[in-house]
C-alpha cells in the first residue's frame, strides 16, 4: 500500500470508533423504531456520519474506500449487536416463525426483521461468501451495508460497473441460497 | 480465471436471458463441466426465487436488473408515448419534465371521463415501496378538500414497474412566473402567497406535510380576473421517499433531483423527523423569491458545490435578508422592481424591516424559532398588510450566538466535534481553528516561515497555514465557542467528557506533532485556555508551561509567540494565587514584546494590564492605578472611537481599582457605565463580560449607598451568570458574593448570610478548599455570622480557615495568628472562656515572635487575653498584660491615640477591679491612669522605664 493509502487507513482506524458511535446513535433512531414510515437509509446514515466527522472537503473516491469499509463493518457490527440484544429480550425459543424469511431488500429491512436470527444467519452466510469470493463479499459490504450505488461501488473498488453488477448478482444468488439452506436445516 | 469467476460470468450471462433460452446457453458455456453447470443452475434457481431479497440495497433497485446492459438502458426501453394506456388512463400529451419524472396530460375513461395529470416517476425508485407509502397517505389525501389544493386521485405502477400518480389537471403558471408575467405588486403577491399558506395549513390539519414546496409546485391561473393558486404534488414527496442525502446532491452521476434551494436544514441533514415547520421553511423561501426575484441561496452555486457542501450551506450559512438582497442585486434590481410595479429604492424600503423579519422567521435554521404553522405565517403577513405589529422580532446578537451554539450542539455533541477536529488531520484542524481564533498567528507564521531554518518545519507549517484558509465548519464552531463563551455553556456543562477529550488531545499533540513544536505549542495554549475556563487550574498550568516550552523550542524567531505563551502562563499562575510569579511572567512577556518591536501592540498592552491586575490583587493600589491608566489611554488610542472589548475591559479594571483601592466612587461609576454600555453593544445582553460588568456596577453603587439600584444590578448579574456558567461556577459565586455584600450593607443580614453560605459551598466545590477565593468567602461568611451573633457558625468558618493556615503558612506566621484571634473571639463569645484563653495565648506568642514590638496586633492580643482573664475572674493575671500594652504604646512607632487608649483601658480595668475587691488601692490607680490618659504624650526612648 502506498503512503497515502496507508495514511488514510490510519485515519480510518482512528475514525472507526467514532464512526461506530455515530452510526450506533443514528441507527438507534431508525433501527429500533416501529414507526410506520421510518425511512432509514444506510446511505443516509453513512453519508451523514462521514460528513459530520470528516467535513466537506473533496476527497477522491479511492480514499473513501477505507472509510466506507470501516463504516460498513461498523454497520454490520451494529446489526449483530442489535440481533443479539433482541435475542436476549425474547424469552424462550423462537418457534412458530413467520413464513416470510429472507425477504429483506435493504439493510433497513434486515434491521427491522422480526426474527433476529435472520441477521445472524445472514452474517454467517456473508462470512462464508468471503471465503468463496472476496470481491463479491466486498460488493455486498459496500452496496448493502454502506448503501453505495453501483457507480459508487465501482469507483471505490476501482473496477467497472459491469464487474460490480456481475459480482452483485452472484452474491445475491449465492447468499440467498446459503440463507435458504440454513433455514431449511433449522 | 478462478472457478468462482467463471461461475459469476456464466451466471451473469444466463440471468438476463429469458428462461427458455437459458438451457442452451448453459450447455454452450459449461460444456462438459457437469459440476460447473450444476452450480450455475443452482444459483440461477436461487436468483429466480430471491424475490425481494437484497433487491434494493439503496433506493436504486433497477440497477440490479440492468446488470449487463450498458447501451440501452431500461429507462429508454420503456419511454412512454402518446396514446399509451397506463392503468385506465390514456396518455395524451406531455406537460412537463421534472426531477422525479415526467408529467402527462391524460384522459380518464372510467368511471367518469375527464382530463387528469399523470405524473410518472422515473425508474430508480422502488415501486413497491413508493406505492405502499402512497397508500398509507391515500386516506388522508382523500380527505383533503380545499380550493387551493390539487387533489391526488390515484396511484399505481406501470408495466415496467414505474410508479405514477394521477392528479387534478391544473392549468397555470408556477407562482413566481405568474407574478412576474403579470407584474403583480408586492401587496398582490402577498395576498396570493396567503392563499398558498392557507392551502398548506389545510393539509397540515389533515396530517399531510408537503415536503417539497417550491414555485413549480404552486400553479396560478386567473379566475374571474383574480389570481388563484393551486398547490400540487401533496403526498408525493413522501411517497417517493426523498432519499435526499445521496440522491439530491449527487450531481456527478445523476441529474439533480429535488430542489436544494427550497430544502429546509433538517431535510438537508437527512433527518428522519420532518414536521409541518419544514413546509413553513419552504414557504419562507418562496416568499423570499416573490419579494426579491431570487432564492436566498443561489441555485447555480448550490448545485455546483462540493459533495456535502450543500448541506452545510443550508444548515449554517445565513442568507442575506430580502432587503439586503434587493439592494445588492444592482444589475437586476431595475427589472425586479419593475415586475413589482415599483422602483428599486422603494422596493428596498418597503421590504426592509418587517417583511425581512417575517421571511427570516419563517426561514430560521432552528425550527422551534419558526412560525409554528403556515397559518401563523399567513397571519403575520395579514398583520403587515393591515399595518399592525408583526410577531416576528428582529434577531439580536446574543440570540445569534446562542442559536449558533444550540444549532451545532444538537446535531453532534460538541465533545465529539472537538474530538474529531483534533483527531482528523491534526495539523490542518489546528491551523484551522487557530486561524479563526487568532488571525495574527497566521501573519506571524508567515514571518516565521521567512526566517525559518528548518525546511521541513516550514513546509508543514505552510501547509497547515494554507489549510487554515479554508477553516472547516468544526473549526469555526470551535473558534466561536472558545472565543467568547466558556465551553460549559456550549456543551451544556458536559465537562467530564470534554476533560477526557482534552487529556487525549494533550497526549496526541505530544505524539503526533512532535516535529511541529510551534503548532503543538499553539494547540496546547488553547487547551490550557479551555482548562482555565473550566476552572481546572492545575491542568491549565501544566499545559501553559508545556506550550511555552514547545514554542521556545521551535526554530526561528518566535519572540511574539513566546511572549504570548509566557503571558498565558502568567494567567495560569495568577489563577492559582501565585501572584509574585505571575507578575514576573507578565513583565517578562511585556519585555519580550518590546524587544520584538511590538511594544505598542495590543498584546503588549494586555501584558501591562495583567501586571496592573496582579498589583491590584496584592494591594499595591497606586502601582496598579498607574498601570491601568496607561493601559486605558493606550487602548483608547488603539480603539479609535469604536467599541472595543479590550477598551471596555480596561475601563472596568480601572473603575474597580478606584472604588476598591481608593474609594473614589464617582469616577469609577462613570467608567463602569461606559464599559457596560460598550459591552452590551458588542455582545448583546447575555455575555460573561456584561454579567461581570453588572456585578461591578452593583458593587460600586452599593459603596455609594444606593442599595436599591445596586441590588437590581446584582440580581441581573447573578441571573446572567447562572445562565452562562451554571449554578456552581466560581464566577457565579463571585456575583453572589457581590450581592451578599450589598444585602449586608442595606440591612438584610440574614439573606446575606444565606447567600454567602452558598458562595462558600460553590467555591469549595469548584476551586477547592485551599483556594484563596474560598478562604476569602469563608472569611466574609464568618464575619457576617459574627455580626449576626451566630458565633458557632462563625467559629466553624474561622476554624476551617485556621486549618488551612496551619497547613499553608510556615510556622510561626502572623497570618495564622490573625486567624486564631478570629476563632478565639467567637469561642469567647460563646462563653467558652478557657478555650478562648488558650487560643489567645497562642496568638499572642505568635505575634510576639513575628511582629515588631509595639505592633498593634500584639496589643490587641494582650487586650483580648486580658479581657478573657477578667471574665474568668483572674484580674491579677490580666494586670501585667495591660501594663505591657501601655508600656509598648509609648514606643515611637505607635500612634499616640493608642497610648491614650491603653491608659484609658487600665483606668477602667482598675475601676472594675476595685468594685470587685475594694479597699486594695485600685481606685487610686484608676484615677492615676485616668489622668495619664488625658495628658498623654508620646514617650521617647529615654523615658521608657525599665522593662
Amino acid at each position: 500500500m502506498n503512503a497515502a493509502a496507508s495514511g488514510d487507513k490510519a485515519a480510518a482506524d482512528r475514525l472507526l470508533p467514532l464512526v461506530y458511535e455515530q452510526l450506533r446513535k443514528a441507527a438507534q433512531l431508525g433501527l429500533v423504531g416501529e414507526r410506520a414510515d421510518h425511512t432509514l437509509s444506510a446511505t443516509a446514515l453513512v453519508h451523514e456520519a462521514y460528513l459530520k466527522l470528516v467535513g466537506s472537503r473533496e476527497i477522491p473516491w479511492a480514499n473513501r474506500a477505507h472509510f466506507y469499509a470501516a463504516a460498513a463493518e461498523a454497520m454490520r457490527q451494529i446489526l449483530l449487536d442489535h440481533a443479539k440484544a433482541r435475542a436476549r429480550d425474547k424469552r424462550g425459543g423462537t418457534q412458530g416463525q413467520p413464513m416470510a424469511w429472507a425477504n429483506f431488500a435493504s439493510v433497513a429491512d434486515l434491521a427491522a426483521t422480526e426474527d433476529s436470527q435472520e441477521i445472524v444467519s445472514f452474517d454467517s452466510a456473508l462470512r462464508r461468501l468471503e471465503d468463496e469470493s472476496a470481491d463479491a463479499a466486498r460488493v455486498v459490504q459496500f452496496r448493502f451495508y454502506a448503501g453505495l450505488s453501483v457507480e459508487q461501488t465501482a469507483l471505490t473498488m476501482g473496477v467497472s460497473d459491469r464487474t460490480v453488477n456481475r459480482l452483485w448478482t452472484f452474491a445475491r444468488a449465492w447468499l440467498h441460497r446459503a440463507v435458504r439452506e440454513r433455514e431449511q436445516k433449522d | 480465471m478462478s472457478k468462482s469467476e467463471q461461475v459469476q460470468n456464466i451466471l451473469a450471462g444466463a440471468s438476463v436471458l429469458p428462461p427458455d433460452q437459458r438451457a442452451a446457453y448453459l450447455d454452450a458455456a459449461c460444456g462438459k463441466d457437469v459440476a460447473l453447470r450444476a452450480e450455475v443452475a443452482s444459483l440461477l434457481r436461487s436468483l429466480d426465487e430471491a424475490g425481494s431479497f437484497l433487491s434494493a440495497p439503496t433506493a436504486d433497485a433497477s440497477e440490479a436488473r440492468t446488470a449487463n446492459s450498458s447501451a440501452a438502458t431500461v429507462d429508454e426501453l420503456s419511454r412512454e408515448h402518446a396514446g399509451q394506456m397506463i392503468g385506465r388512463y390514456k396518455l395524451l400529451q406531455p406537460i412537463g419534465e421534472g426531477g422525479f419524472g415526467s408529467v402527462w396530460m391524460a384522459e380518464q375513461r372510467e368511471p367518469v371521463k375527464r382530463l387528469v395529470a399523470l405524473k410518472i416517476i422515473k425508474l430508480g425508485m422502488d415501486t413497491r415501496q413508493v406505492v405502499a407509502r402512497f397508500e398509507q397517505e391515500r386516506q388522508a389525501l382523500a380527505m383533503m378538500d380545499h380550493p387551493n389544493i390539487a387533489r391526488v386521485l390515484d396511484a399505481g405502477a406501470t408495466e415496467v414497474g414505474r410508479p405514477y400518480f394521477v392528479m387534478d389537471l391544473v392549468k397555470g403558471d408556477p407562482i413566481a412566473t405568474y407574478c412576474d408575467k403579470n407584474n403583480l405588486s408586492i401587496e398582490d403577491r402577498l395576498n396570493l402567497f396567503r392563499q398558498v399558506c392557507e392551502a398548506v395549513q389545510h393539509a397540515h390539519t389533515k396530517g399531510i406535510i408537503h415536503r417539497d414546496i417550491k414555485p413549480s409546485n404552486v400553479l396560478v391561473s386567473t379566475q374571474d380576473g383574480k389570481p388563484s393558486a393551486k398547490v400540487i404534488d401533496f403526498g408525493i414527496a413522501k411517497a417517493t421517499q426523498n432519499n435526499l442525502t445521496d440522491k439530491t446532491f449527487y450531481t456527478e452521476y445523476q441529474q439533480l433531483i429535488g430542489t436544494p434551494e427550497y430544502m429546509s436544514p433538517e431535510q438537508a441533514e437527512g433527518s428522519l423527523d420532518i414536521d409541518t415547520r419544514t413546509d413553513v421553511y419552504s414557504l419562507g423561501v418562496m416568499l423570499y423569491q416573490l419579494l426579491t426575484g431570487s432564492t436566498p441561496f443561489d441555485g447555480k452555486e448550490l448545485r455546483s458545490a462540493a459533495y456535502g457542501e450543500i448541506q452545510r450551506i443550508i444548515r449554517e450559512v445565513d442568507p442575506p435578508k430580502p432587503s439586503t438582497r434587493i439592494s445588492e442585486s444592482a444589475d437586476t434590481i431595475a427589472s425586479v422592481a419593475a415586475k413589482r410595479q415599483t422602483e428599486p429604492k422603494r422596493l428596498g424600503a418597503f421590504v426592509r424591516g418587517e417583511l425581512d423579519w417575517i421571511v427570516m422567521k419563517a426561514m430560521e435554521k432552528d425550527r422551534s424559532r419558526r412560525y409554528e404553522t403556515a397559518n401563523g405565517l399567513a397571519m403575520d403577513i395579514q398583520r403587515f398588510l393591515s399595518g399592525e405589529a408583526v410577531v416576528a422580532a428582529p434577531v439580536s446578537r446574543a440570540y445569534q450566538l446562542r442559536k449558533f451554539i444550540r444549532r451545532n450542539k444538537g446535531t453532534v455533541t460538541a465533545a465529539v466535534l472537538i474530538a474529531t477536529a483534533i483527531l482528523v488531520g491534526a495539523a490542518a484542524s489546528t491551523a484551522g481553528f487557530i486561524h479563526a481564533r487568532r488571525q495574527r498567528d497566521v501573519a506571524i507564521a508567515a514571518e516565521t516561515r521567512a526566517r525559518s531554518e528548518s525546511e521541513r518545519a516550514t513546509t508543514a507549517e505552510a501547509k497547515a497555514v494554507a489549510e487554515a484558509q479554508s477553516a472547516t465548519t468544526i473549526s469555526d464552531f470551535l473558534a466561536s465557542m472558545l472565543g467568547g463563551v466558556g465551553p460549559e455553556v456550549a456543551l451544556g456543562r458536559d465537562t467530564a467528557l470534554l476533560r477526557s477529550i482534552l487529556e487525549k488531545t494533550e497526549d496526541r499533540v505530544g505524539k503526533e506533532l512532535a516535529d511541529q513544536p510551534l503548532v503543538a505549542g499553539r494547540m496546547l495554549r488553547i487547551v490550557a485556555d479551555v482548562y482555565n475556563q473550566l476552572a481546572a487550574i492545575d491542568k491549565a498550568d501544566a499545559n501553559a508551561r508545556r506550550a511555552l516550552e514547545l514554542i521556545k523550542s521551535a526554530p526561528g524567531d518566535n519572540r511574539v509567540e513566546i511572549a504570548r505563551a509566557t503571558h498565558d502562563l502568567g494567567t495560569a499562575l495568577e489563577s492559582q494565587g501565585k501572584y509574585t510569579e505571575a507578575k514576573a511572567k507578565f513583565e517578562e512577556a511585556f519585555d519580550l514584546y518590546v524587544a520584538a518591536g511590538a511594544g505598542e501592540s495590543g498584546n503588549a498592552v494586555s501584558a501591562l494590564s495583567a501586571i496592573g491586575g496582579v498589583l491590584f490583587r496584592t494591594r499595591n493600589f497606586s502601582g496598579a492605578e498607574t498601570s491601568f491608566r496607561k493601559v486605558l489611554d493606550a487602548r483608547r488610542r488603539l480603539a479609535n472611537n469604536e467599541d472595543s472589548a479590550n477598551l471596555a475591559s480596561s475601563l472596568d479594571r480601572l473603575a474597580v481599582l478606584l472604588s476598591y483601592g481608593k474609594n473614589e466612587y464617582a469616577e469609577s461609576e462613570t467608567l463602569q457605565r461606559e464599559a457596560l454600555a460598550m459591552r452590551r453593544r458588542l455582545y448583546g445582553e447575555l455575555h460573561p463580560e456584561v454579567a461581570l460588568g453588572l456585578s461591578n456596577l452593583a458593587a460600586n453603587l452599593g459603596s455609594q449607598g444606593r442599595f436599591d439600584d445596586a441590588i437590581e444590578f446584582n440580581k441581573q448579574s447573578i441571573d446572567q451568570h447562572r445562565k452562562l456558567f451554571g449554578e456552581r461556577h466560581p464566577r457565579t459565586a463571585q456575583a453572589m458574593a457581590s450581592y451578599a455584600k450589598n444585602l449586608d450593607r442595606s440591612g438584610r443580614p440574614a439573606e446575606a448570610i444565606a447567600m454567602r453560605r452558598l458562595v462558600v459551598e460553590i467555591n469549595i466545590e469548584s476551586v477547592g478548599a485551599g483556594h484563596r477565593e474560598t478562604l476569602d468567602s469563608r472569611f466574609n461568611l464568618g464575619w457576617a455570622m459574627d455580626a449576626a451573633k451566630d458565633y458557632a457558625g462563625a467559629e466553624e468558618q474561622y476554624r476551617a480557615m485556621l486549618e488551612w493556615a496551619r497547613i499553608n503558612y510556615k510556622s510561626p506566621d502572623h497570618r495564622t495568628a490573625g486567624v486564631i484571634m478570629l476563632v478565639a473571639a467567637t469561642v469567647n463569645n460563646q462563653g467558652r472562656h478557657a478555650d478562648a484563653e488558650a487560643l489567645y495565648r497562642e496568638a499572642l506568642e505568635l505575634f510576639i515572635l513575628t511582629r515588631p514590638t509595639g505592633h498593634s496586633s500584639i496589643a490587641e492580643a494582650r487586650n483580648a487575653l486580658a479581657d478573657c482573664l477578667v471574665t474568668q475572674n483572674r484580674p491579677a493575671e490580666a494586670e501585667p498584660l495591660l501594663l505591657a500594652v501601655e508600656r509598648d504604646s509609648r514606643l515611637e512607632n505607635v500612634p499616640p491615640p493608642d497610648r491614650a487608649a491603653a491608659a484609658t483601658r487600665l483606668a477602667s480595668f482598675y475601676t472594675d477591679w476595685d468594685k470587685a475587691e475594694p479597699a486594695r488601692g485600685y481606685d487610686a490607680k484608676a484615677t492615676e491612669w485616668k489622668m495619664k490618659s488625658e495628658t498623654t504624650q508620646p514617650a521617647t526612648k529615654d523615658q521608657i522605664p525599665g522593662k
